[in-house]
């Protein structure tokens, strides 16, 4: 089992995440609104996948991606935005995300962006 | 991979081993037999040596005989007859059984003993001979005085003289054998020679004709791939070609490539010389950020393909003429691993500008086409008697904005009034369309509505700022003629459904407050139900329902723009999620009618009305304090009061609660109006017995 970590500020986001990920795959350990929860998170749970939303208050994706690879480098983070804002999505894999997930989207397509991501981590 | 090397090269591996393992015999060989033959020349030496040694014996024998008297001389001739027979007999025993002897520099060497049958027999003979004259010789050297030696010299120089010259022969013989074995050796050494020689020839020209057939064949295989690709690059549709870390574009691509750029030798220019001048210079570093992050091991690549910002991108692309051609062009971009490290980056642009055009005329068709449909449901939708009604009155109303905008003022306040009395009449049919679920209407009467307070908002309005109004009002206008004829054609359905007579219960023609209520409430991003009570349980004119149903539609309006919370504010307040709107209709026994329209929202936000009565300047701040809440709330019905923070389709202008409280009071009715904060608001309109109402109007 791999220890998923969800942050999002739509209670509604969160939600749909946690129930599509595949439960024999991933244990969700934790959701975050921000960027400052998940880094406290982080540390708390030893989450190894990340799901990551860009536009959050307090500290947002970015600042959070940063944040999270500065600490543990090996956490595999999947961006999951909106696809307004094309910059904002490859600034996120440039400070150490994997990859990006465009919202909206189905349960099956984040389950096969969530197996594409984790590809070669040891369980 | 050492295996597949071998599979490979087996062939020539094993050829060249086998020419080492040949070399390397017959050098051994030839070493070893070229030691031989140095040991037979010694022998052929030392055999030669002995026929020498057999005639300076026979002369020392001689010398001594002659030396009579001599001392001295005899005594050499005595030393010289002492070595040469000494030398003679160790050589002999050495050719006989092998051992060493005095070589010709007076060293010692090692002599093989003779085995050829002639020099064995040369050897026997000689030793038979020599025997008993080495005897003889002996007796010469040992001879003690001057007689004993004469007697002693006598017999051993008849022995000479009788077998020296046999002796001789024999030596001969066995140099003559000695010599023959030593050549046969050499010539034997030269076969192995030239027989090494041709196998290693042969093995080389093994080698090389199946090496050269192996490079030929590799070769060709090269050759036709290189064809292949060649041909591909060149037939094939896309412009395709590699990008490598720098992003500089691969020597092979193909011909697409260049005619869709119009540009020739593209190979080993940057991706940005290619694209510069065609594309913005934000999307280029876009695309150069994104190649980037292609290149890094550690990211999917399919899960980065939404960031791609190649991935439609329009393209002024200058041709041989010097005309500039918009085009859309589609990359799309593949790593290619080499030894599991990503080498290269193929790309493959398509031209999609026939897809984009035909995309954009589908959506551009699509629109008008839902335009239409929507215009021709909401007729379907509505009662036709509605519908006519309410065509005849946005002509009254245009009639009315016409002629209000005919009519000659000056100055700006007199402008400012005949833009509210604009205002008011758009609103109205806005309302309406609003309620009768015509969206064409609602959308043109809505822009009217914000272009009126534009004007509004101006600081000094003039004659010139209402010619957008008057454009407005001509689009209505057109508008509603064509609708017109849309229902003329429509007829046949019209005249089909007849109309309900008067009096009849309204309540086929509530279902458009909840079409009203799920799209206000979709805008506003609300999730409101609604509950009706009583509604068609009281008989009613036209112009009763008519009231009512527009106080509803207000009521409703109000209630989802204002009152009722989004979901996540109801779920922090633990209220339910979704919001209740009710309208309840009774008649009290007197007959006196009630139309209640509640709703459980935040309820009336006097402090809001405080603050924007106080931006309007209906009274000071301070005066504002001290007024109550209930003569706060009845700012509500003021023309032009709003407290919405922004112009909405829903909300935002007050003009509608003021034309519903002059009707009412028209119909000698009263409003009432009770708010809890956090609770919800409820309005109640009282009308005089529909009787009355009928005598009245």
């Amino acid at each position: 089992m791999l220890k998923l970590m969800i942050v999002d500020d739509s209670n509604i986001i969160r939600r749909k995440i946690e129930r599509s990920a595949d439960a024999a795959r991933f244990d969700v350990v934790g959701m975050a609104r921000n960027g400052a929860e998940a880094v406290a998170m982080l540390k708390r749970t030893d989450a190894e996948v990340v799901t990551m939303d860009l536009t959050m208050p307090e500290m947002d994706g970015i600042e959070c991606v940063e944040r999270i690879t500065a600490i543990k480098p090996e956490t595999r983070i999947l961006v999951v935005s909106a696809l307004s804002d094309v910059e904002t999505g490859i600034l996120a894999l440039e400070k150490g995300a994997r990859g990006f997930l465009c919202k909206p989207f189905s349960s099956e397509q984040l389950n096969d962006a969530l197996g594409e991501l984790v590809e070669g981590i040891d369980v | 991979m050492f295996d597949t090397l071998m599979g490979k090269y087996r062939n020539i591996v094993v050829s060249i081993a086998l020419f080492l393992l040949l070399d390397a015999s017959v050098l051994t060989l030839n070493f070893y037999i070229s030691f031989e033959i140095a040991d037979d020349a010694v022998g052929v030496n030392l055999s030669g040596r002995q026929r020498m040694l057999s005639q300076r014996m026979v002369k020392s024998l001689h010398d001594i005989q002659y030396s009579a008297g001599d001392e001295q001389a005899r005594q050499r001739a005595l030393d010289e007859l002492d070595l040469t027979q000494r030398l003679f007999s160790s050589t002999l025993n050495a050719f006989d059984q092998g051992g060493e002897a005095i070589g010709a520099d007076g060293s010692e060497v090692v002599l093989e003993a003779a085995n050829s049958s002639a020099a064995r027999l040369a050897i026997v003979e000689a030793k038979e001979i020599w025997q008993p004259y080495s005897t003889l010789i002996n007796a010469v050297l040992n001879a003690d005085g001057e007689l004993a030696l004469n007697q002693a010299l006598m017999p051993a120089l008849a022995y000479a003289r009788a077998n020296n010259l046999a002796l001789l022969k024999l030596m001969n013989n066995l140099t003559v054998e000695l010599e023959h074995v030593a050549t046969s050796k050499a010539t034997r050494l030269r076969w192995i020679q030239t027989v090494g020689i041709t196998l290693a020839i042969i093995n080389f020209l093994i080698i090389l004709v199946h090496f050269l057939g192996q490079l030929r064949e590799s070769d060709k295989q090269i050759e036709s791939a290189r064809k292949e690709t060649t041909e591909i690059l060149e037939t094939v549709g896309e412009g395709l070609f590699l990008l490598d870390k720098e992003r500089i574009i691969s020597s092979q691509y193909s011909r697409a490539l260049e005619t869709m750029f119009v540009r020739k030798e593209l190979g080993g220019l940057s991706l940005e010389a290619l694209l510069e001048s065609m594309v913005s210079d934000k999307d280029l570093r876009t695309a150069q950020r994104f190649i980037a992050l292609l290149f890094r091991e550690d990211i999917k690549s399919n899960l980065i393909g939404d960031l791609n910002p190649l991935k439609e991108i329009e393209v002024n692309i200058s041709d041989n003429q010097g005309h500039y051609l918009t085009k859309y062009f589609s990359f799309t971009f593949e790593r290619v691993y080499d030894d599991g490290k990503i080498k290269d980056i193929l790309v493959t642009v398509v031209d999609v500008s026939e897809k984009v055009r035909l995309e954009r005329e589908l959506a551009l068709s699509k629109e008008q086409n839902e335009r239409q449909i929507e215009v021709l449901t909401s007729i379907l939708h509505a009662n036709p008697d509605l519908l006519k009604l309410y065509l005849k009155q946005v002509e009254e109303a245009a009639d009315d904005v016409n002629t209000i905008l005919r009519e000659p003022s000056k100055g700006h306040v007199a402008l400012k009034r005949k833009l509210d009395q604009i205002f008011v009449a758009i609103h109205r049919i806005k309302g309406e369309a609003s309620a009768l679920n015509l969206e064409s209407f609602e959308e043109l009467t809505h822009e009217f509505e914000l272009n009126i307070k534009d004007v509004h908002g101006k600081d000094n309005i003039t004659g010139d700022d209402f010619l957008p109004l008057v454009v407005r009002l001509e689009k209505l206008v057109k508008h509603t003629e064509s609708v017109q004829v849309l229902t003329a054609k429509l007829g046949a359905f019209s005249s089909g459904a007849k109309a309900p007579a008067r009096s009849e219960s309204i309540s086929s023609d509530w279902h458009h407050l909840e079409d009203l209520l799920n799209k206000s409430s979709l805008r506003c991003g609300k999730q409101v139900q609604l509950f009706t009570s009583g509604l068609s349980e009281v008989p009613m004119s036209k112009e009763l329902s008519g009231l009512l149903s527009d106080f509803a539609i207000q009521g409703i309006r109000n209630a989802v723009a204002h009152g009722i919370e989004t979901p996540s504010e109801r779920e922090q307040l633990n209220k339910d999620i979704e919001g209740k709107i009710e309208l309840r209709l009774s008649q009290s026994s007197k007959g006196e009618l009630e139309f209640v329209v509640k709703d459980d929202g935040g309820g009336i936000d006097i402090d809001r009305i405080r603050e924007k009565a106080a931006e309007l300047g209906i009274a000071s701040e301070t005066e504002l304090e001290s007024w109550s809440a209930k003569r706060l709330t009845s700012l509500i019905f003021e023309p032009g009061f709003s407290t919405a923070a922004e112009h909405t389709m829903d909300a935002g202008t007050g003009a509608g609660m003021d034309l519903l409280r002059q009707r009412v009071n028209a119909m000698r009715g009263r409003i009432r109006i009770a708010s809890r904060s956090g609770h919800g608001t409820k309005i109640s309109v009282f009308l005089p017995a529909p009787a009355a109402v009928s005598e009245a109007a």
